[in-house]
């Protein structure tokens, strides 16, 4: 079996005194796009900050391609092409799109080839290129973020709740980019708390419920038991 | 790395005076105000906060930051950020329905620039009303309400009606009194639980936010302020809480007029701040005080609270009560300040109170336990409060205010060279009573206009480059101290090459892993 690009084992991380993974695990199959699912509070989105190097386990091991990245800082991580899109999008307000994007270029990627690779994905930025970022629709400003963490050239894509706030339509349009991400070779790891659009384009799927994955499977699976595992059937 | 696109939005204002100001590159500035604070500490609460609960009255906030970016808030009652930002987090975690938090925390309105709105106000209830606003020049936030129609500054703060209020008040707490010197307890205890004391009737019927514990901290009216403004070289954020007549102690202890301000301001030229409370009168049963730089002054000598003795104080303690004033936290560094203080804190250790309460003697299990199972978690929540004995803590006039300023990063014609932050250079020693600026600062932080004296100055740097190799505290290169020198530089970078990648190795590192994988950075581009 090939080695997975992401795969976490027995992950445990707390707040202070308040456990919130209780020993994650975890596989990420290179190319794939893996859907991690769970209601609000179940340590989805601390699982990113464990992944990310943002925050440290307390027991567990974190793999990648093989290899612990225990320790590893996040931009030690971003350098080796882990990218984070976190909620709430965290994009810089009073700066135009352009310019938004234009920081990416500290990365060590030219400036022209960031903007010629965020405009091709997402056309609308081009038209909105000298707006302020924070007079952009919730919808705009996620593209934007998606923008910008393309522009790094990611291996691995850790995206988190990427629907938060928006609408449907806007949803759907944005999982389609995801797809089309994946399809190049980009292996995503999505966070959400609605099931029905991540599964859509999912090659596999997680449930997580009280700091614990207690379901995999492929997506018409976990579609099947979503109902009984999100309200507790399968803890 | 974020350093050069902030610097490049950096508020560009006109220069209306002509003179050569110093404009700052880039800032960040907030002000917070409460006039009343409440904490709440009690590890139980599956809150990640400390403290775990806060409420926040009549409270204000605003904040600005280069670009400029301004943001203004204000709320009746603001829970603190953990609950009031992630109000449907909890909700839907106590198993509560999602539609109470579907548009956030409802009791606050905000206001932000850029951004919408750019104004906004909101009437809490009636006679209460929010009122928040932000632009490029700064944000204003405001609000108050007085629990009987009067807020401070009020006409019957002044002297002669406090005065008779006081001995009122006094009055009304005397058997309080008279009862802690006895060293009977039971009295507070009574109180507390609503009693038979006309008091405590009087207080709740007050509509004091606080309930039952309106009876330890009672304030009559309250109102704060936070204000940001940003001009072309400076940054100020005033935070200011006021209280009207406040008791403590069911009127034992009355404060007239409490005011408290904590005022920050930043340029290059330096940051200032100031914490500031006052009190516009002290009763302490029935005795009128006031305060003067030598502490509490009575009838012309300054003692330690005459007419009081320490029996209710320690009675106090006993019940787990105390009464401090706070000292203000103040911080200046070079261009940044900050302050924050309160007026007269009240901690209340409820462990003893509760017992006094005779709280196990209520039904209130079975009360919970007639709640729905859909509420499951709330259920054990209110369960296990039963068994919790917080720590509350009563601030009264809570304020905060910072402000930062950084100078920009210009560039010569070379284009290379940041400009100083400040005067590194001694000052030539010059009588020419210019009566400038007087701050002694010789250092053009890149503004480009030429002093009226720069003739006196001496020549610019990029007319005088000297030679590397004779800039003092460098051998030449190819000197022995030069190669030593490098010798010593190759040698650190070997070692530190091999603390990095050898060690590991040598000590096991490589297999770490306890899944027997090693460890280290794979470059997931290349797998």
């Amino acid at each position: 079996m090939a080695v997975p690009i992401l795969e976490a084992v027995g992950v445990r991380a707390a707040y202070g005194r308040i456990e919130v993974l209780r020993g994650v695990d975890l596989r990420v199959p290179k190319g794939a796009v893996v859907a991690l699912l769970g209601p609000n509070g179940a340590g989805k989105s601390t699982f990113l900050k464990v992944v990310s190097g943002q925050m440290e386990q307390t027991a567990g091991d974190v793999h990648m391609a093989g290899v612990s990245v225990r320790g590893a800082k996040p931009e030690e991580l971003a350098r080796v092409g882990l990218t984070t899109v976190p909620e709430g999008r965290s994009v810089f307000p009073n700066l135009s799109v352009e310019e938004n994007l234009t920081l990416m270029s500290y990365a060590g990627v030219p400036a022209p080839q960031v903007l010629d690779t965020a405009y091709s994905y997402f056309p609308r930025l081009h038209e909105r290129r000298y707006q302020l970022a924070g007079t952009m629709s919730g919808g705009e400003q996620q593209m934007l973020a998606l923008a910008r963490a393309l522009c790094s050239d990611p291996a691995l894509l850790l995206l988190d709740e990427l629907s938060m706030g928006l609408a449907p339509l806007i949803v759907e349009e944005l999982y389609d980019t995801v797809a089309q991400i994946a399809q190049s070779g980009v292996s995503v790891l999505v966070v959400e708390q609605f099931a029905r659009t991540a599964l859509r384009i999912s090659d596999y799927a997680a449930v997580m419920t009280g700091g614990r994955v207690v379901a995999t499977g492929e997506p018409e699976e976990i579609r099947s038991i979503m109902a009984d595992v999100m309200l507790g059937g399968a803890a | 790395m974020l350093a050069l696109p902030v610097l490049a939005t950096s508020p560009s204002f006109a220069d209306d005076a002509g003179t050569p100001a110093q404009a700052y590159g880039g800032f960040t500035t907030s002000a917070t105000a409460t006039p009343l604070r409440v904490e709440l500490y009690e590890p139980a609460i599956p809150i990640p906060a400390d403290p775990q609960l806060e409420l926040n009255f009549s409270f204000t906030h605003v904040e600005g930051a280069s670009g400029p970016a301004s943001k203004a808030r204000v709320s009746a009652m603001w829970p603190g950020s953990p609950v009031g930002e992630g109000l449907k987090t909890f909700v839907t975690q106590l198993g509560l329905p999602e539609q109470l938090a579907a548009n956030g925390y409802p009791v606050q309105a905000n206001a932000q620039s850029p951004g919408d709105p750019s104004t906004a106000s909101q009437e809490f209830f009636p006679g209460m009303v929010g009122r928040a606003s932000a632009d490029d020049t700064g944000a204003v936030a405001r609000t108050g309400y007085g629990l009987s129609g009067k807020v401070a500054g009020d006409d019957d703060s002044g002297d002669d009606d406090s005065d008779s209020a006081a001995s009122s008040n006094a009055a009304g707490a005397g058997g309080l009194l008279d009862a802690l010197k006895g060293g009977d307890l039971s009295a507070l205890g009574s109180l507390l639980s609503g009693g038979s004391q006309s008091h405590a009737d009087t207080s709740a019927d007050s509509g004091n936010p606080l309930g039952a514990l309106g009876l330890l901290v009672d304030p009559g009216g309250m109102s704060s302020s936070s204000r940001t403004s940003y001009t072309a070289d400076s940054v100020t954020s005033v935070a200011t809480s006021q209280l009207g007549v406040v008791r403590l102690l069911g009127g034992i202890v009355q404060l007239d007029g409490v005011t408290v301000t904590s005022k920050s301001t930043s340029s290059l030229g330096g940051a200032t701040t100031k914490p500031k409370v006052s009190f516009g009168g002290l009763t302490i049963a029935g005795t009128a005080f006031k305060f003067t730089s030598d502490g509490i002054e009575a009838a012309g000598s300054t003692t330690a609270i005459p007419g009081l003795s320490d029996s209710p104080l320690k009675a106090l303690e006993q019940l787990g009560i105390s009464i401090d004033l706070t000292q203000p936290a103040k911080e200046v560094d070079g261009e940044t300040a900050s302050s924050s203080i309160a007026g007269p804190t009240v901690t209340i250790d409820t462990q003893p109170v509760l017992k006094l309460l005779s709280l196990d003697k209520l039904p209130l299990a079975d009360l919970i336990n007639k709640l729905p199972d859909s509420a499951g978690q709330a259920k054990g929540l209110l369960l296990a409060a039963l068994e919790a004995h917080p720590k509350i803590v009563l601030k009264l006039g809570q304020v905060s205010s910072s402000a930062q300023t950084i100078a920009p990063v210009t560039f010569d014609d070379g284009g290379t060279t940041p400009a100083p932050s400040t005067s590194p250079t001694p000052a030539p020693d010059t009588s020419t009573g210019t009566g400038g600026t007087g701050t002694g600062d010789t250092g053009d932080l890149g503004s480009g206009a030429p002093d009226a004296t720069a003739a006196d100055q001496p020549a610019p740097v990029t007319a005088d480059i000297t030679p590397t190799s004779a800039v003092p505290g460098l051998p030449p290169l190819g000197s022995v101290p030069g190669m030593l020198v490098l010798g010593a530089v190759a040698l650190a970078a070997g070692v530190g090459w091999w603390l990095r990648n050898g060690i590991a190795a040598v000590f096991g590192g490589g297999a770490s892993c306890p899944h027997g994988l090693p460890s280290g950075l794979p470059d997931l581009r290349k797998v």
